[in-house]
């Protein structure tokens, strides 16, 4: 049942998803041949002198990282929104009376928002390469001195990433992914909160449940991070990142119990 | 056996008493008229018994299962609003049924979509409200579940689309399952009960047999609904 009801999920944001991603990879090639046309004008040193067609490629450019933007972000607003719409409003009567319990509702949602962040999250990453890829490639690239470059990056690197590194990049890469979960959670329990608590204009105060309890955490936060920076050293910037860490999971968990306890028990669509 | 029954249920919303102390079994094979003027806890009650609510105190249980996953794939549940999402087609929503409830008839479903004129590529956003309702009035009778409860499924509608959605839930419905329709419009019900449960106050006012009850006040469920019912406060 939970895998129809992530397939249903899924079903119900990817056209918007797909479109958004067609919007950054147009976006990409547009701002791309716009950058191009710049890169070359510089490359046969040329003065920019403010031609109309000069202008236009400013702004095409401007653009394509406005629009890549816009997209990420319509994205997630996208999947916040369905999140809202299946659950909260008259959608809600069917959802809550299919035969599956509030967990595999709750969460279809979370594995269907992550699946569809991530796949955004690598096109936006994609398009912003494509971007500069066709703009750089209007000059005139040696291919061999790039391939010993890269090799020399790669030593470098090597030599870099010793384990000491790994394990701090480790670190914050934990951190990265414990605070996705806990601001994606955080979204959604301020909608549960809002939906179910007020009785009009649930986004407002779906809006400032999120302020609520970011601000609240966010004191937390920073008072950890003041405490890691007066001790500093190594043992120090362990604590500063690990702790993050470790109370992004926390909360994460109890926003989710939350979550279901107020959806399971306190539900009241009309 | 008994197919729904609730034991001292009661349903409170902040202050608001909705349901209090409620007992009521229904048999199966039955169609039973859940009456009551407005605000007398009919949609509560329906609402619990399809798993929206939890109720404050008390239980209910469909066919001896607590309300859960269990009783939900048992209880077909007709609400009083469309809950079709605007961009979702007629098509899309039957696989939806099919998937979740192994008791959907999709061929009858389609068959009766025919009747009706609506095609399965229709988009809800096209579909008229009233059209929206009597899709959802087919998803709902073309399953084979030993519950089925409909809030308010004639409430505002004209009288030929009355007549058509009585005649929907007669013709199609498993004659061992019980129906629980909510109204507060008797008299067009009245021909298709069997059984009646008056509402008032968010407390059991009176139950029994439509016939037997008719037989033993000479008068129609209609009058004796308009007799109790006016002697209440706030009706």
């Amino acid at each position: 049942m939970f895998a129809k009801l992530l397939k249903y999920e899924w079903k119900a944001t990817w056209h918007y998803i797909g479109i958004l991603c067609l919007g950054a990879v147009a976006a990409s090639l547009m701002g791309g041949g716009a950058m191009r046309y710049l890169v070359k004008l510089s490359e046969q040193a040329e003065e920019f002198d403010g031609t109309v067609l000069e202008i236009v490629s400013v702004f095409l450019l401007m653009g394509a990282f406005l629009a890549i933007a816009v997209c990420a972000i319509g994205g997630f607003a996208v999947l916040l929104v369905r999140f809202y719409r299946g659950r909260f409003t008259d959608e809600g009567y069917l959802t809550f009376t299919l035969p599956v319990n509030t967990h595999q509702i709750l969460l279809s949602s979370l594995v269907n928002t992550l699946l569809n962040l991530l796949l955004l999250t690598a096109v936006v990453l994609a398009s912003g390469m494509v971007l500069l890829l066709i703009g750089i490639s209007a000059e005139q690239i040696a291919w061999e001195e790039l391939r010993q470059a890269l090799l020399q990056i790669r030593e470098g690197l090597a030599k870099i990433f010793t384990l000491q590194v790994m394990k701090i990049l480790g670190t914050m890469a934990a951190a990265g992914i414990a605070g996705i979960l806990w601001e994606i959670i955080c979204l959604m329990l301020a909608i549960t909160l809002g939906a179910l608590a007020a009785k009009k204009h649930k986004i407002l105060a779906a809006v400032g449940f999120f302020y609520g309890i970011q601000m609240a955490v966010g004191i937390v936060q920073t008072g950890t991070m003041l405490s890691a920076v007066v001790e500093s050293g190594e043992s120090a910037f362990y604590r500063a990142m690990l702790w993050p860490t470790v109370m992004h999971l926390v909360l994460a968990a109890a926003g989710y119990f939350l979550m279901w306890y107020l959806t399971d028990r306190k539900l009241n669509l009309s | 056996m008994d197919v729904l029954k609730a034991e001292n249920l009661s349903m409170r919303y902040h202050t608001k008493l909705a349901l209090e102390h409620l007992n009521l079994t229904l048999p199966e094979g039955k169609i039973v008229g859940l009456l009551g003027p407005n605000g007398s806890g009919k949609t509560t009650f329906i609402k619990l018994a399809a798993g929206l609510l939890t109720p404050t105190e008390g239980s209910i249980t469909v066919c001896g299962r607590k309300i859960g996953p269990g009783s939900k794939a048992l209880v077909s549940y007709l609400p009083d609003r469309t809950y079709f999402g605007r961009q979702i087609r007629v098509r899309q929503q039957l696989e939806l049924f099919q998937d979740f409830y192994p008791d959907f008839d999709r061929a009858r479903a389609e068959q009766m979509l025919a009747a009706l004129g609506i095609g399965l590529d229709d988009s809800f956003r096209n579909l008229s409200k009233g059209t929206q309702e009597k899709v959802q009035l087919v998803l709902v009778m073309s399953r084979r579940a030993r519950l089925y409860l409909l809030d308010e499924p004639i409430g505002g509608v004209d009288p030929a689309a009355r007549d058509y959605i009585l005649n929907t839930i007669l013709t199609n419905y498993d004659p061992s399952a019980t129906v629980l329709i909510s109204t507060h419009l008797i008299s067009d019900v009245e021909r298709v009960l069997d059984e009646f449960v008056f509402l008032a106050g968010g407390k059991l006012l009176r139950a029994g047999n439509v016939d037997a009850t008719r037989e033993a006040e000479g008068k129609s469920l209609d009058e004796l609904f308009r007799e109790v019912f006016r002697c209440l406060p706030n009706c």
